[in-house]
C-alpha cells in the first residue's frame, strides 16, 4: 500500500496533468547547465491566443520552477506599427525584436533560466490569464482556447 | 441571541460583497492595465459565495414564512402576502432596467467600433508604419554604405571607418558599432548622447542577421524610438564583422510616432475584446442586477416581517382577548400609525380588561345574591317555582317536595316533562299554564289534590318584569297551614281550659269533701252511703278533669327545653326497663351499637318515649310485645317502635298527631301529639304507619347533635 506522503506529489502532478492545455505544449527537456536551467520547450499556442497576439494584446508566460527558484515570466507582444514582435526573456536585459512569428516561436524552443540555485525540482509553464487586459480575463478563466499550461516536468535528481 | 445577530449580518456582507465585486470589475473593466488580474479567481469565487448566502437567506426566511403560514401564526399570511407584492413589483422592474441596459451597454460598444473610425485607424497605422519603414530604409542604406567603406578600407583600421562615416555627414545622428562573430565590440562611433547604453547584437540577433544578411527594426530605448539597422561586413583582410547602425528617430516623428503606435495597440485590443468586454459588462450589470433583486427580495421579507410583526401580535393579543384572557399589552415600536393603532389596541385592552373585572366582581355580587336568595328559598317551607311558556326555569327545594317528584325533574325541564313527574306536578302545572294563559299580571288559586293524603295547594302568582311570559308562583301546602292554624287553636283551648275549668275544680273538690264530712254522720247509713259514692265520684272526677286541664296545659306550654348532648339509646333503655320491669308487655329490642348522642332535653324525651311506649302498649294490650328498634339512618338517629295490635285505623292519617284523636275511650287524645310536639321541638319528625304482617309502627327520626353527623 501507498503512503499518502509518498503517493501526494504524484496525485499533484496528475492533476496538474489534468489541467493541462489539450494542445499538447510540454517542457521536452530540463537540464541544468552549471547554475542555469536549460528549458527546450513545445508550446503550442491556440488561434485565439495568436489573434490576441496580433492584435497588440501581451501575453505573459510563467515559468513555475516548484519553489526551487522563484518563477520567472516571458513576456510576448506585437507592435502593429512596426510589424514586429517582441519577446522578453527570463535574465535577458532587454527584449528581443522579431520581423516574424515564427521567429518569435522558433526563439521560445530555448529558454534558459539563469541561477536556479538548486539541484533538482519541478517546472511547469503556463499562460497567465490574469495579466491579460480586465475583459479577457473572465473568458481566460472558463475558455478552453486560453489555456496553456504544460505537465510539470522534473529536471535534477 | 448573538448567534443570530451574526447570521443577519452574513446577508448584508454577501450583499456588500457583491457590490464591491461589480464595482471592482466595472474599475477593472475600463483600465487598460490589470490591476486587479491576480484576484480575478477570489473574486468570482467570493461573488458565487455571496450570491449562495443570499439565496440561502432568502431560502431560509422564504421556509419560515411559510411555516408560519401553515402552523397559522397570526400576521404570517398578511407577511407573505405583502412579501410577494412587493416581489412582484420589484422583480420585473430590476429586470427590465437590466434589460434595457444591456442594450444599451451591447449598442453603445458596437459604437465605439464604427467603420469610419476604424478606416481612419487603420490608415493612420498604416502610415506610421510606412514612415517607420522609410527610417529603417534609411538605416539599412547607412549601414549598407558603412559595409562597403569597410570592404574597401586597405588598413582594416574599422574605428576610422566609423569616424569617417560620421564626420563626412555632419547632419547624421548615429549611433554606430562594429563587432567580430562572437558580438565582441571592435569600434564605436556616435554623434547623439541620446542613446546611451546601446544593446549589442544578441546570439539570436546575429543568427537572423545570418541567416537574411540585414536586418532593420524598431526598439525603444528608454524614452527614445531608435531604428536599428544590423548588417554582415567583410573587410580587405577577409575579416567578418558585424556592423550595427541605430538612429534616433527624427525628433518631429518620434512623439507622435509612439503616441501612435500606443493608440494603435489600444485600438487592436479594444477591437479584439470586443466580445469579451460586452460579455463582461453583462457580467457587471449581472452582478448589480442580481444584487439588487436578491438584496429588494430579502429587504422585502425583512420590511414587511418588520411591518407586520405589530399586526402579528395584535392579532395574537385579540385571539387572547376573545379567549378572554384581557390586558395584553403589545410594545409600541414606532411613532407612524401602526404605533397609534398599537397603542389604541393597548388602551382598549386595559379597558376591556378594567370592564371585565368589574364585570366579574358584579357577577361575583349576582351569583352571591343568587345563592343568598336560593338559600333563602331552600329554607322557605313555602314552594316557588318560575316558569316561561316553555318550561320551568327555577324550582325550590319545598316546591319539588310539595309537587312529588325530585326537584331535577323540575328545573330547565319542558313543562309537558315537568308535568309528567307527578301528578301533584301535573295539576299545579296544568293550572300554572291555564292561568299564564290568561296573561294576568298577578293571580291565585286553591287547588285541591286529591288522592290517600288530600291536600290543598295555595298558588299565588306575579308576572316578572321584562318577560311578559315569565311567571313566578308561590306554593303554599294549606293542610300544613291548616293543622297548624289548628295546632294554635288547641294551645288557645289548652290555655283556657287551664285558666276557666281548673281553677273552679278545686273549690268543687274542696265543697264534696266538706259536704261528705258535714252530713256524713248526720244521714241515714243508706243515705251517708249514696253521699258517699257521690262524694267519691266528684272528687274522682275533678281528679280526672285536673289531670284532663293539666295535661292540656302541658300541651299548650311554651317549650322550655334544655338541649344538650344526649344518649338516646341510654335513655330508650331505661324508659324499656320500666315498662318491662312493670310487666305491661313484652319488649324486644335492636339497638345499634356505639350510636352518636342526639342533641336534647332528657325530660321531655322521655315524656316523648313513655307517650309512644305507652300507644304502644295500650294497642297491643296488657303483656302484649312490643320491638323497639333504635339506628342510625341518614344523619339521624331512628327509633321503630312496632307493636302487634290490630293497626292503624283506616282513616288514620296526619291528623291524629292533634290533640283530641285517640281510638281509646277513655283516651285524652294528647298522646301523639305531645310525641309530634316534642319531636318538632328537637327539629324531628314522627310517623305512623301500618306494619307487614300487622300491627302500627311508630317512626321517630332525631338529628345527631352538630359534630356526630
Amino acid at each position: 500500500m501507498v503512503s499518502f506522503t509518498r503517493s501526494w506529489p504524484i496525485a499533484f502532478s496528475l492533476l496538474l496533468a489534468a489541467c493541462a492545455d489539450p494542445q499538447g505544449s510540454q517542457v521536452r527537456q530540463a537540464v541544468l547547465d552549471g547554475g542555469d536551467l536549460v528549458l527546450d520547450l513545445d508550446l503550442r499556442f491556440t488561434e485565439t491566443q495568436m489573434q490576441a497576439l496580433e492584435h497588440g494584446i501581451p501575453l505573459r508566460l510563467a515559468v513555475h520552477l516548484g519553489g526551487a527558484a522563484p518563477d520567472v515570466a516571458i513576456d510576448l507582444r506585437y507592435s502593429p506599427l512596426s510589424r514586429q514582435y517582441e519577446l522578453a526573456l527570463p535574465n535577458d536585459a532587454g527584449t528581443r525584436v522579431f520581423s516574424s512569428r515564427a521567429r518569435l516561436l522558433a526563439a521560445l524552443d530555448r529558454v534558459v533560466v539563469n541561477d536556479v540555485g538548486a539541484a533538482q525540482g519541478v517546472v511547469r509553464v503556463e499562460l497567465v490569464s490574469s495579466a491579460l487586459p480586465a475583459p479577457l480575463r473572465l473568458p481566460a478563466l472558463i475558455d478552453r482556447d486560453w489555456r496553456l499550461a504544460t505537465p510539470p516536468r522534473t529536471w535534477g535528481g | 441571541m448573538m448567534l443570530r445577530r451574526l447570521l443577519w449580518l452574513l446577508p448584508i456582507l454577501a450583499a456588500l460583497v457583491l457590490l464591491v465585486a461589480a464595482l471592482w470589475l466595472a474599475a477593472d473593466a475600463e483600465s487598460a492595465r490589470s490591476r486587479l488580474g491576480a484576484a480575478y479567481g477570489w473574486l468570482f469565487g467570493a461573488a458565487a459565495v455571496a450570491v449562495l448566502v443570499l439565496l440561502a437567506s432568502i431560502a431560509g426566511e422564504l421556509r419560515r414564512l411559510h411555516r408560519e403560514r401553515v402552523e397559522g401564526h397570526p400576521g404570517a399570511r398578511l407577511n407573505a402576502r405583502l412579501a410577494a407584492l412587493l416581489g412582484l413589483i420589484s422583480v420585473p422592474a430590476a429586470l427590465l432596467v437590466a434589460g434595457f441596459a444591456m442594450r444599451f451597454l451591447d449598442a453603445g460598444i458596437d459604437s465605439w467600433f464604427r467603420a469610419d473610425l476604424e478606416a481612419a485607424h487603420d490608415a493612420a497605422t498604416a502610415l506610421g508604419a510606412q514612415v517607420l519603414e522609410r527610417e529603417q530604409r534609411v538605416a539599412l542604406a547607412g549601414v549598407d554604405a558603412l559595409a562597403a567603406r569597410v570592404g574597401t578600407a586597405v588598413d582594416g583600421d574599422l574605428q576610422a571607418v566609423l569616424d569617417e562615416t560620421l564626420e563626412n555627414d555632419s547632419s547624421l545622428i548615429a549611433y554606430l558599432a562594429s563587432y567580430d562573430a562572437n558580438g565582441t565590440l571592435e569600434a564605436l562611433a556616435f554623434s547623439t548622447t541620446a542613446i546611451t547604453q546601446p544593446p549589442a547584437p544578441d546570439e539570436a540577433l546575429r543568427l537572423q542577421v545570418g541567416e537574411s544578411g540585414r536586418i532593420a527594426q524598431t526598439l525603444t530605448l528608454g524614452d527614445t524610438l531608435v531604428v536599428r539597422a544590423v548588417t554582415t561586413a567583410t573587410d580587405a583582410f577577409g575579416r567578418s564583422h558585424l556592423l550595427q547602425w541605430l538612429q534616433p528617430l527624427p525628433a518631429e516623428l518620434a512623439p507622435q510616432l509612439t503616441l501612435l503606435e500606443r493608440s494603435s495597440i489600444d485600438y487592436a485590443q479594444l477591437r479584439f475584446q470586443r466580445g469579451a468586454l460586452k460579455t463582461t459588462f453583462v457580467l457587471i450589470l449581472g452582478f448589480v442586477t442580481l444584487l439588487a433583486l436578491l438584496a429588494t427580495l430579502l429587504a422585502a421579507l425583512a420590511a414587511t416581517r418588520r411591518l407586520t410583526r405589530p399586526i402579528a401580535r395584535m392579532a395574537a393579543a385579540a385571539g387572547e382577548i376573545g379567549e378572554g384572557r384581557f390586558g395584553a399589552q403589545i410594545e409600541v415600536e414606532s411613532k407612524d400609525e401602526l404605533g397609534a393603532l398599537t397603542a389604541a389596541f393597548n388602551r382598549m385592552s386595559r379597558d376591556l380588561a378594567e370592564l371585565d373585572a368589574r364585570e366579574q366582581a358584579s357577577r361575583a355580587e349576582t351569583e352571591q345574591a343568587r345563592a343568598h336568595l336560593a338559600a333563602v328559598l331552600s329554607r322557605l317551607s313555602a314552594g316557588v317555582v318560575s316558569i316561561d311558556r316553555e318550561r320551568v326555569l327555577t324550582a325550590n327545594a319545598a316546591a319539588a317536595e310539595l309537587l312529588d317528584c325530585p326537584i331535577e325533574a323540575l328545573i330547565g325541564q319542558p313543562l309537558d316533562q315537568a308535568a309528567a313527574a307527578s301528578a301533584a306536578s301535573a295539576a299545579v302545572l296544568a293550572s300554572i299554564r291555564g292561568r299564564c294563559a290568561e296573561a294576568r299580571t298577578e293571580w291565585r288559586e286553591e287547588l285541591a289534590l286529591p288522592g290517600d293524603a288530600p291536600r290543598a295547594l295555595l298558588l299565588r302568582a306575579v308576572q316578572l318584569a321584562g318577560g311578559a311570559s315569565r311567571y313566578v308562583v308561590i306554593i303554599d301546602d294549606m293542610t300544613v297551614i291548616a293543622q297548624a292554624q289548628r295546632e294554635a287553636a288547641w294551645s288557645e283551648v289548652a290555655r283556657r281550659l287551664a285558666h276557666e275549668i281548673k281553677n273552679p275544680l278545686t273549690p268543687i273538690q274542696l265543697a264534696a269533701e266538706r259536704m261528705q264530712h258535714r252530713f256524713k254522720g248526720k244521714l241515714e247509713p243508706a243515705d251517708a252511703q249514696v253521699l258517699d259514692r257521690a262524694t267519691q265520684t266528684i272528687v274522682a272526677q275533678v281528679e280526672a278533669l285536673k289531670g284532663l286541664v293539666n295535661a292540656f296545659g302541658d300541651y299548650a306550654k311554651p317549650a322550655r327545653i334544655d338541649l344538650r348532648p344526649l344518649a338516646l339509646d341510654a335513655l330508650l333503655n331505661e324508659v324499656l326497663d320500666l315498662y318491662e320491669s312493670s310487666g305491661q308487655c313484652r319488649i324486644t329490642r335492636t339497638i345499634a351499637a356505639a350510636l352518636p348522642p342526639v342533641r336534647g332535653d332528657r325530660e321531655r324525651l322521655r315524656q316523648l318515649l313513655v307517650n309512644l311506649l305507652t300507644t304502644a302498649v295500650e294497642a297491643g294490650g296488657h303483656g302484649g310485645a312490643v320491638d323497639a328498634a333504635l339506628a342510625q339512618h341518614d344523619g339521624q338517629l331512628e327509633l321503630v317502635l312496632r307493636d302487634h295490635g290490630p293497626g292503624l285505623p283506616p282513616q288514620f292519617d296526619g291528623r291524629w298527631f292533634e290533640p283530641y284523636m285517640s281510638t281509646k275511650p277513655k283516651g285524652g287524645g294528647l298522646g301523639l301529639a305531645m310525641v309530634q310536639k316534642i319531636a318538632e321541638e328537637h327539629g324531628g319528625s314522627v310517623r305512623a304507619e301500618q306494619a307487614e304482617g300487622g300491627g302500627a309502627r311508630f317512626v321517630l327520626s332525631l338529628p345527631l347533635a352538630r359534630g356526630s353527623a
